[in-house]
């Protein structure tokens, strides 16, 4: 298991470097200028000498080579530089708006286990009565509506209509902690709407696929008590592959979080990511991949081990 | 004629407001009349001694000047010295014209305190004063810095920093006298070195600043003492004063800048609201500045606002109450907002858009083409399509219907009239169906969506259109590099004077309208003349003749005037939409207060 | 499962399987849920052919006289913002949807499925390198990946399609992955290497078989997830260009005009919503087909 660990260690380096040099390469590739965003976007049309000016002060001058060469050095050092536009550190301004896409994802993949496994569980339990089609109806119901479907329904029904809650913005909890509860409902909801149904369905599906097997079978004839059998054999194995997705979820909550902070305001690290790449601020854009694929790389590895501790069968060597 | 400028909508019906009714041709005596009956605001001891002085009295030329420069902004029916000696409009504010920049006439004493909590479409971006970073940031910048004259509610150009100016040697020359009492936020008085500096600043090509071409028109620019600017032109400029007070040239500190404080990331600035904390393309916050140099001013303790780029978002968070100004209102929230007694509705039909046809790009650089693309679109039924009726077709140039500058003999020049169309290719041996173009949009709603109705007129005509959409820097950069050969693209005028067509189309324009490959030495001389004539009337024929050139040279697809829409709730008093300064009225959020 | 005769390599697969081709007919007519969400699906690839046979309407014809017209009155389903026919967009919509859904889906389950199977059978360094190229597609923020393809390719049918499917490609080789895994130790696989059966033979006749249950869950999901995965494109302004109608673009254009014209918004959600459930119903009876355990 150490051994494992220690390769997949060196494993997740060379893999982070390999996006480093995609993201980099990619982004300086792409057509747009950081320079002309900082001169006024699309509301000007700088000359030449402006830009390259600008361009020597953000070291865009240097060969493409000696940039990427200096950007890795700094990474090295944990040094994500700092904003082309803001000039603010990429690092401490993702401090602030990573937590806040956190603040909504967590809460969101909380909900949708402890809504969706129950749920998925009851509907596996009850298959032959009318609650497995009702509750799965409303799974899918849950899950095939557009996030942004949902998402502004639920803001004409709750703020505009009803006035119970604001239809956007983020407050932060520290300042006043009701007022973010308030802000955090509708998008957590939100979010948590198509994991949830993802849940529910692969529980379902997998306890069933358990309940067909034979060892569950041999349990029941022998008499073993139904509860037993369901929660300590059944529910044991029939959670890898719920595991697997919960895994994956971390990587669509962050797709999904995209169009909910989006719809809502939030000013967590997807805006933060989308008004980079508007502005072409390659620090900010080259620092949220890696800090994020770093995020992802770790679940996936947490995911990957999950499966040795629930199912014995498997053995990192 | 009137199109119904600037209209404040609120409770469900249509109110005509008073403004537009200060004259541009106010006279002396009328203003003089106001001014005594307000007493002694500030800046006007200085205009009545000035008036009582011998030599080309201040007020004569502010007033003169006025006429120049406000036939730009809006409205139709103008009674000179009418308002003047209106009873209801001096009581108890300074008039517009005085001392207030961007204050209405008619607009009572507000009541101090309250919060704007302001929702923006874009993030500002940066902070520096003298480049043009969009709309959006009029309502940060200006209200932190000012410029050294200003607008009133009218649009009309009225002093500012600059209590009073003398236009001398054949308009050769401006001297500016320095307001009193000015300091900057950071306590240093405001002398007339910083706007040596200022100039020094936007004129540098380092600056990349929106005004330095037309700076470049200075000859030399000196402090003659402390409080007075004497600025030497090569020949006469009329277009000056309205450079002047536009939202790119606020006056900046001198001690400050030259102490390496960074323009783009801090502000200093004379204005009436001071910057707060902030968060980067988050939140900013501007508090109220307790010393600023107009009395009673301003209302507001402080202004919020927020960056919502999602306009469904952003009218959300206006109808939820979490916000109470809101900039670009969708055209589909107008009917809504119109019927709703708690709200208000500033609109202006001062924004444009447009199709660029690059003239350097097969079968593009042929003028009948492009001509033959102006007459194939039909702009009633773009503006019903894509903006549900509400716009007005543009079929003469840039100049707005319902400016003093427009020319009504021109007018209705660009129609739908597809066998001209067709008949004007045939004359360069083409056919409708011949027409290939790719077309370049931005993922902007209302660029894609007045795209979508060009593209779909131009395919029932024959020709074959490509949509190709695009982030907004990719766009940028093609556009500034030439690489496209039609691009959607929506602007504003700059000032409320004709002249804007410089940075359209003169030679070289580097502003930010700049077509990147037209070049027509006929409307460049034009203009060059238009710039130096001095009286209006000759002026306006000049920019006539530029029109015309236009119509042989049609270098965008002029389409439509699309609504630029503010609102607020309905208890928020002293804001308008200016005829002719369109978004950048948000720059003078000093005169808004809010009804208890 | 575990009682297949040791060296007798032909039953391989998981023994009792009926699958010809009357039985698959006697199942889709004899179970309703399969009838019906089958039905759905064939009858949206059948609008995806047939579109412009069953509309006489342009999609993209536009009439500013008729904008936000209420359904029936002209076009089934009344017409939108520029007063296009909505009923001719939603069926010109389901032909993009459905090559979208069906191509993305395809390419990540090729892809996936070998990456994965790959690397659950062959262990270490296989299984490094290829899981490891996975997490670096999981770690990639999707809008940037579609931001990158757009702005290299331009916006264009092919480009979403390789944009969702390189996106989806992790879902089915980690599926495939850790199913692989846990079918890769049971006896009659051990037994069938024991006898010296070649690792391809292993993989197509006694893995694929047995992993398929849990991909055709996951591919029924995505192929309803890859139109809602087009649709949030689109809604960000990164889908098709605009003059291509597809559900996604229907319901973000069709969203800010909630107040006008909720029925936009109504009538592509209704239609994407009971395409993801049809695909998901037909999935879970496939599975209940074909992986025996769970036939009583």
């Amino acid at each position: 298991m150490i051994a494992y660990i220690i390769r997949r260690s060196i494993s997740t380096v060379v893999l982070l470097l390999l996006i480093a040099t995609v993201v980099f390469l990619f982004l300086h590739l792409l057509p747009g200028d950081p320079a002309i965003t900082i001169l006024g976007g699309i509301d000007s049309t700088p000359d030449s000498s402006a830009i390259a000016r600008v361009h020597q002060e953000l070291g865009l001058d240097r060969p493409l080579y000696v940039q990427y060469v200096d950007w890795l050095g700094n990474l090295a050092r944990f040094n994500l530089g700092n904003s082309f536009t803001s000039d603010t550190s990429v690092g401490a301004e993702l401090m602030r708006r990573l937590p806040r896409t956190l603040m909504l994802i967590i809460p969101a993949e909380v909900l949708a286990i402890v809504i969706g496994i129950p749920l998925g569980m009851a509907a596996a339990r009850l298959r032959r009565t009318a609650w497995d089609p009702t509750i799965s109806a409303l799974a899918l119901l849950g899950f095939s509506t557009p996030v942004f479907v949902s998402g502004l329904l639920m803001v004409l029904l709750f703020s505009l209509k009803l006035h119970w809650l604001p239809s956007g913005g983020f407050v932060s909890p520290a300042d006043d902690f009701g007022g973010f509860l308030r802000a955090a409902i509708l998008p957590v909801i939100t979010l948590s709407l198509g994991p949830m149904a993802t849940t529910m369905r692969m529980t379902r599906s997998s306890m069933l696929e358990q309940m067909g097997l034979d060892y569950v079978r041999t349990a029941r004839s022998k008499g073993v008590n139904e509860r037993i059998v369901l929660y300590r054999h059944v529910l044991r194995n029939a959670l890898l592959p719920v595991v697997t997705i919960l895994g994956l979820h971390v990587g669509f909550m962050f797709a999904g979080s995209v169009l909910v902070e989006d719809i809502f305001n939030w000013p967590g690290i997807n805006s933060y990511l989308l008004t980079a790449i508007g502005a072409r601020d390659y620090p900010v854009v080259q620092g949220i991949v890696i800090v994020v694929a770093t995020i992802f790389i770790l679940i996936n590895f947490v995911t990957d081990l999950s499966f040795a501790v629930l199912d014995p069968r498997i053995r990192y060597e | 004629m009137d199109q119904s400028r600037d209209v404040v909508v609120g409770s469900g019906r249509v109110e005509r407001t008073a403004r537009g009714l200060v004259g541009r041709a106010l006279s002396r005596r009328a203003l003089l009349k106001g001014s005594a009956v307000v007493g002694a605001g500030a800046g006007i001891a200085t205009l009545l001694a000035a008036c009582g002085g011998s030599t080309a009295p201040t007020a004569t030329t502010t007033s003169s000047t006025s006429t120049a420069t406000t036939g730009g902004t809006g409205a139709s029916t103008q009674t000179t010295g009418t308002t003047g000696a209106t009873p209801t409009t001096s009581t108890s504010a300074p008039p517009g014209g005085v001392a207030t920049p961007g204050a209405a006439q008619t607009v009572p004493a507000g009541t101090p305190g309250g919060t704007l909590n302001f929702g923006l479409l874009r993030d500002p971006i940066a902070f520096d004063p003298h480049i043009a970073y969009g709309a959006s940031s009029a309502s940060l910048q200006g209200n932190v810095y000012d410029t050294l004259v200003t607008y009133d509610q009218q649009g009309n150009i009225v002093p500012s920093l600059a209590s009073s100016w003398e236009i001398q040697n054949s308009s050769k020359t401006y001297v500016f006298h320095l307001q009193s009492g000015v300091t900057f936020h950071d306590g240093t008085a405001l002398t007339a070195d910083d706007v040596v500096y200022t100039f020094d600043r936007i004129r540098d090509s380092a600056t990349a600043a929106e005004l330095r071409q037309e700076l470049a028109n200075l000859d030399s620019y000196t402090a003659t003492d402390s409080t007075t600017v004497t600025v030497n032109l090569k020949q006469p400029y009329s277009v000056l004063l309205s450079v002047l007070a536009s939202q790119w040239a606020y006056i900046v500190s001198k001690a400050w800048g030259q102490a390496g404080n960074d323009f783009k990331k801090k502000m200093n600035g004379t204005g009436p609201f001071k910057l707060g904390t902030f968060e980067p393309q988050v939140k900013y916050t501007l508090v109220k500045n307790d010393k600023y140099w107009v009395p009673n001013r301003p209302y507001l303790d402080q202004i919020v606002e927020t960056v919502i780029a999602d306009d469904t978002a952003r009218m959300n968070a206006f109808k939820s109450g979490q916000i109470n100004f809101v900039e670009y209102v969708p055209w589909q929230n107008m009917d809504e907002l119109s019927t709703n007694s708690a709200d208000k509705m500033y609109l202006g039909y001062d924004t444009f858009n447009l199709v660029r046809l690059n003239p350097q790009k097969p079968p593009l650089d042929k003028p009948e083409v492009r001509q033959a693309l102006n007459f194939a679109i039909d702009r009633k039924a773009c503006i019903d399509v894509a903006f549900g009726g509400k716009g007005q077709p543009i079929t003469v140039g840039l100049i707005p219907p319902g400016s003093f500058w427009y020319n009504q003999q021109l007018d209705g020049h660009w129609t739908y009239d597809t066998a001209k169309a067709t008949s004007l290719l045939q004359q360069v041996g083409l056919k409708p169906s011949d027409l290939k173009l790719s077309f370049d949009v931005a993922n902007i709603s209302v660029h894609s969506d007045t795209a979508q109705a060009v593209q779909s007129q131009l395919q029932k005509w024959g020709a074959t259109v490509t949509i190709v959409q695009q982030d907004v820097p990719t766009l940028t950069k093609r556009r500034s590099t030439g690489d496209y050969q039609m691009m959607m693209d929506g602007l504003g005028d700059p000032w409320p004077d004709p002249d804007f067509y410089t940075t359209y189309f003169g030679k070289g324009g580097a502003s930010y309208a700049a077509g990147v490959n037209f070049d027509d030495p006929k409307i460049d001389a034009l203009l060059d003349q238009g710039r130096t004539e001095t009286d209006n009337t000759k002026r306006k024929a000049i920019y006539a003749q530029v029109e015309q050139q236009l119509f042989v040279d049609a270098p965008f697809i002029f389409i439509l005037w699309r609504p630029q829409v503010e609102a607020s709730i309905a208890g928020m008093q002293g804001y308008s939409h200016i005829p002719g300064i369109g978004l950048a009225s948000e720059r003078f959020m000093l005169n808004v207060w809010f009804k208890k | 499962m575990a009682r297949t005769a040791i060296g007798d390599t032909t039953t391989l697969a998981p023994p009792r399987r009926s699958l010809g081709f009357s039985s698959w007919v006697r199942w889709f007519y004899g179970n309703p849920r399969v009838l019906l969400s089958g039905g759905f699906v064939l009858l949206l690839l059948f609008v995806a052919i047939a579109a412009p046979l069953l509309t006489r309407s342009d999609p993209n014809s536009m009439n500013a006289t008729h904008r936000f017209l209420a359904p029936g009155s002209l076009g089934w389903l009344g017409t939108d913002q520029f007063g296009r026919d909505v009923y001719a967009r939603i069926l010109y919509g389901a032909r993009l949807s459905m090559v979208v859904s069906v191509s993305a889906v395809g390419i990540a389950v090729i892809l996936g499925v070998l990456m994965g199977m790959a690397a659950a059978f062959f262990g270490s360094p296989v299984d490094v390198v290829l899981m490891r190229i996975v997490d670096a597609i999981l770690s990639f923020p999707p809008i940037l990946l579609a931001i990158f393809v757009v702005a290299f390719l331009g916006s264009s049918l092919t480009n979403i399609i390789i944009v969702i499917g390189i996106l989806y490609v992790p879902q089915f080789a980690r599926v495939a992955y850790s199913s692989s895994l846990a079918v890769k130790e049971n006896d009659y696989i051990l037994a069938a290497r024991a006898v010296g059966a070649t690792s391809g033979r292993i993989l197509v006749r006694g893995v694929l078989p047995n992993i398929m249950a849990p991909l055709l869950v996951q591919m029924s999901l995505s192929a309803g997830t890859a139109i809602l995965l087009e649709a949030g494109l689109s809604f960000l302004g990164l889908g098709p260009p605009p003059n291509i109608p597809s559900w996604g673009r229907l319901i973000g254009e069709a969203s800010r005009f909630m107040v006008q014209d909720p029925w936009g918004v109504v009538f592509p959600s209704v239609v994407i919503s009971v395409a993801v459930l049809a695909f998901n119903v037909l999935g879970d009876a496939l599975r209940d087909r074909l992986d025996p355990r769970l036939r009583q």
